[in-house]
């Protein structure tokens, strides 16, 4: 007798563990002889380091080791990036700039870690960084992703001419001739905010190197262990089989606790072999706002072009990406806002051309969305507003638009962020749209309810945004 | 964000905690709840060289009547005591009724009154409910005591007439006369966050219902709780009908304040809910005085 | 120069004799002296209920204490409150609402809630989002949360 599963409601297996304060996270690792790291972390935005003076923060009694970019040494290096680079294709610029484990000579992001001390306890290691004497020298800052375009804006990066980090342009089509033909022109300038993703446990990394068995544990709150293991090998000079990476239990991480060979996920492994100690460091919440990464950032000049019947003749889009101070993630977030920007409709021509900007500020990666919710809440803005224009109903608008289930496989011919052609696989998009709005009740309230809430003076609205998530990424292997 | 290290006493007499006052002066702070102590001391933004706990010190815990139908509370008693006190909302429903109001019930399991008036942060309800009452603070010292009227004791942004070497040790309240009506409102993001503005009122009407005593507190709007003295004294001698009621609070909130912008609220919008808030107080405060119901939400 | 100090405190029934510095915050002794990693410490200034515990019955913020304070006193974590084994009401019916996604805020919820149901056993919906607006969860979004409590206090008042 087979059991069906599939519509019933299973309770989770991991619960009863969580509920009884029994799964294991990262700050629930204690290894005999632990020591404990915290950061010295830049005030400023933007400053160059000029001194550091560490004597007064190695003497204190409890402190094991204090290190620096200087006393690192040759095992002091930039990055790795944590997305390949793209490929060189036209209309793309790209500039590499990695983050960096300690600060060498200049601060680019408030909460960037300029020297790490390892002490017995959390408590005295938090007392030496007050301990270090550190002279940083101010430099003007630069903040916003507009004003960090213009000429004169100050250099997040001195040895580029300007704060472009890339630059991308996807056409498809003519928009520029579609748009002479177009009934309506739907224009808009939108900015989206940068936000945080500010899950409950901070980050944290324990490292214990075995000497003996020359075997390196890692526990580490991260989405991907994998990546972590592999890049961490690379970086010490081991083989994969030597080094295990965990994640046990993680309370939340929404995309910044992925891969990102965060500064201190290379230091504390690194500082865990040269002291041969186990090691801990767990992140605060003060270091969660500034050193954790963050995403959404952009500014969007956007526009449709529709005939009177509401038909998308085409969308162009020119937006300003914020990357923060360094680009480790490389495109994959622009590409993903790009790619997302016809929505699920049968658009025939797109015009989308990016700047990614450098800033003062934590590097932005993948945070719940990665790009894509910028891309949709604009073609679904634009669309809404169109339709206001075109009395036609949001809904029947989208109708009218939506890829028909003939035209899958469907090439959008742009790139998306594996570089790889946009295809829609499969879809048969209506029915989903008529059931949505049939769940909810769409026409009755638009109809009955809504006009009657406003007789009473109560303004009540109803939204439905259909949405196509590109999933799938490559590099993929391939038959023959 | 661990505090930095101090020299920890917990004495269980307020003797005993004087003399620690007394010898350490400025290094000492007193710890009462440690419900905004000892964040700040976690973000290392305070760093007192000496801590003195008064948690031990079972004098300073007491909710007492007093003869003349008022009420005396010792400085350390919790705000989850006050909120589940028959004899404060008996006595001082306005206090009582600001409790769930004061941030979370963790909090309130630790915080204290004294605690709370001491920190004298400009958003807190209860500085500006003791001035509305005509609450009294008992200060001590190593070499006696002095009472304070709580209208005085508040002189600037988290700061009070508190001596280094003194100890808030007792608040109270004089008895409420009859035909008195209370109210607080304020408006905050999410229930338990800091006011963006609020506003105690208490009215005391007279056997023809006309006012004859009135106080307008505000908090959130300034440095400390600020008194709308413009707007109370308008209401003097008259009916508070709906039209003078607007009229008082459109002065509160023109005349008797000039709140602050911040990253929370412009000044124009303090002035705004000010204005309404104060309306909605005295509105309530007027039902309340005229006896309709024992104790209106 | 640093002064210790002893403290006894009963933790689940279970009483410890330890030495600490006065600013070791109780968070960190009852997770790392005493090996009790069910509390939880997000922000460390009293803002989230991570940290929440029993402190003689009542719900406190363990990062806003230091563990000199506990002496002489009776503490409840969420390793008192059941096994997995055997569950707690509360624990079962959030097992059973799915109010638990990656349980970080789980422990301090669970806390909170344990004194707000002796004194509210029926409690409505405002009520309960009332008693855990001291408690942060970023994943779940408090729906499920809030039905797992209505569904405990329905189990724990059927067996009484």
């Amino acid at each position: 007798m087979t059991k069906k599963y599939i519509g019933k409601r299973i309770k989770r297996s991991e619960d009863p563990r969580l509920l009884t304060g029994e799964a294991l996270f990262v700050d629930d690792v204690e290894i005999p002889g632990m020591l404990h790291a915290a950061f010295l972390r830049s005030d400023y935005a933007h400053a160059y380091l000029k001194s550091i003076d560490i004597s007064a923060a190695q003497a204190l009694e409890g402190v094991v080791a204090v290190f620096t970019t200087e006393t690192m040494g040759d095992d002091w290096q930039p990055g790795p990036p944590l997305v390949s680079p793209p490929p060189t294709v036209e209309d793309v610029i790209f500039h590499s700039r990695t983050q960096v484990p300690l600060v060498k000579d200049k601060v680019r992001h408030v909460g960037e870690p300029i020297a790490i001390v390892i002490a017995e306890n959390r408590y005295i290691a938090e007392d030496a960084v007050d301990d270090i004497v550190v002279d940083l020298e101010p430099l003007d800052v630069v903040v916003d992703i507009e004003k960090a375009m213009q000429p004169d804006a100050p250099l997040v990066h001195d040895d580029l001419d300007s704060n472009l980090a890339a630059h991308i342009k996807q056409e498809k089509g003519d928009y520029a001739a579609i748009r002479e033909a177009a009934d309506l022109i739907i224009k808009r300038r939108i900015v989206i905010d940068r936000g945080a993703a500010a899950a409950m446990e901070n980050r944290g990394v324990v490292a214990q190197w075995d000497a003996k068995s020359q075997h390196l544990t890692v526990w580490d709150t991260t989405q991907a262990p994998i990546p972590i293991r592999n890049g961490l090998a690379a970086r010490l000079d081991l083989s994969e089989h030597q080094v295990r990476v965990i994640a046990p239990f993680i309370g939340g991480a929404f995309g910044p606790k992925m891969m990102m060979f965060y500064p201190e996920e290379m230091l504390i492994p690194w500082v865990s072999i040269k002291l041969d100690r186990p090691v801990k460091w767990i992140e605060d919440r003060y270091e969660n706002f500034y050193a954790t990464t963050q995403e959404r950032g952009q500014v969007h000049d956007a526009e449709m072009a529709l005939t009177y019947d509401g038909r998308i003749l085409g969308v162009s889009d020119v937006f300003l990406h914020d990357s923060g101070a360094y680009d480790p993630y490389g495109l994959t977030i622009p590409l993903n806002t790009q790619c997302h920007m016809m929505g699920p409709y049968d658009v025939a021509n797109y015009y989308s051309e990016s700047k990614v900007v450098f800033t003062n500020k934590i590097i932005t990666t993948p945070v719940r969305g990665a790009g894509r919710p910028q891309g949709i809440f604009i073609v679904e803005r634009l669309l809404d507003l169109a339709a206001r224009e075109l009395g036609i109903d949001p809904i029947e608008i989208r109708m009218r638009n939506l890829i028909p289930p003939d035209a899958f496989p469907y090439e959008h011919k742009i790139i998306d962020q594996a570089f790889a052609p946009l295809i829609f696989d499969s879809g048969n998009y209506k029915p989903v749209l008529e059931k949505a709005a049939d769940m909810i009740g769409y026409d009755q309230f638009v109809k009955d309810e809504q006009p009657r809430l406003r007789a009473e003076g109560r303004h009540v609205g109803i939204g439905i945004v259909p949405f196509i998530e590109t999933t799938g990424v490559g590099p993929y292997e391939e038959p023959g | 964000m661990k505090p930095p290290p101090f020299e920890y006493y917990a004495p269980t007499s307020v003797e005993e905690a004087l003399a620690h006052l007394s010898e350490h002066g400025y290094d000492a702070k007193a710890l009462a709840g440690g419900q905004s102590l000892i964040p700040t001391m976690n973000f290392r933004l305070a760093q007192p060289s000496v801590l003195v706990d008064l948690n031990n010190i079972s004098e300073l815990f007491f909710i007492r009547p007093d003869e003349n139908g008022g009420l005396r509370l010792g400085a350390m008693t919790r705000h989850s005591q006050v909120e589940r006190s028959s004899l404060i909302s008996e006595r001082a429903p306005l206090i009582y009724e600001a409790m769930p109001k004061i941030a979370t019930p963790q909090i309130r399991s630790r915080g204290t009154f004294g605690g709370s008036i001491a920190h004298a942060d400009p958003s807190a309800e209860l500085g500006a409910i003791s001035i509305a009452l005509g609450g009294r603070l008992r200060l001590q010292n190593q070499t006696g005591e002095r009472w304070v009227p709580a209208n005085e004791f508040f002189i600037g942004m988290f700061t009070t007439l508190i001596e280094p070497d003194e100890l808030l040790v007792e608040a109270s309240f004089p008895n409420m006369p009859p035909r008195t009506g209370w109210a607080l409102q304020e408006v905050a993001r999410r229930p338990h966050d800091f006011a963006l503005v609020g506003v105690a009122a208490v009215v005391t009407l007279d056997n023809n219902n006309l006012c004859k005593k009135a106080r307008i507190v505000f908090l959130s709007v300034g440095d400390g709780p600020v008194e709308a003295h413009q707007a109370a004294e308008a209401l003097i001698g008259q009916t508070l009908t709906p039209e003078i009621i607007h009229a008082a609070a459109e002065m509160a909130a023109t005349a008797d304040i000039d709140p602050g912008s911040d990253i929370h609220a412009s000044a124009e919008y303090r002035r705004s809910l000010a204005g309404v808030l104060t309306r909605r107080a005295l509105e309530v405060a007027f039902k309340r005085a005229k006896g309709s119901s024992k104790f209106d939400k | 120069m640093r002064h210790f100090f002893d403290v006894s405190v009963t933790v689940n029934g279970t009483r410890y004799e330890r030495t600490v510095e006065p600013r070791l915050l109780l968070s960190d002794f009852l997770r790392h002296d005493l090996g009790l990693t069910g509390t939880h410490v997000s922000c460390e200034h009293g803002v989230c209920g991570s940290c929440t515990i029993l402190f003689d019955g009542q719900p406190v913020r363990s990062c806003l204490m230091l563990a000199v304070q506990a002496n002489g006193h009776e503490i409840l974590t969420v390793e008192g409150l059941g096994t997995s084994d055997d569950l707690h009401p509360l624990q079962e019916a959030f097992w059973e609402a799915h109010s638990v996604q990656c349980g970080f805020c789980t422990p301090g919820i669970l806390m909170t809630l344990v004194p707000f149901l002796e004194e509210n056993p029926n409690p409505n919906e405002e009520e309960i989002r009332a008693a855990i607006s001291g408690n942060l969860c970023r994943c779940t979004g408090y729906q499920h949360i809030v039905d797992g409590v209505k569904l405990a206090a329905k189990k724990m008042s059927a067996s009484l």
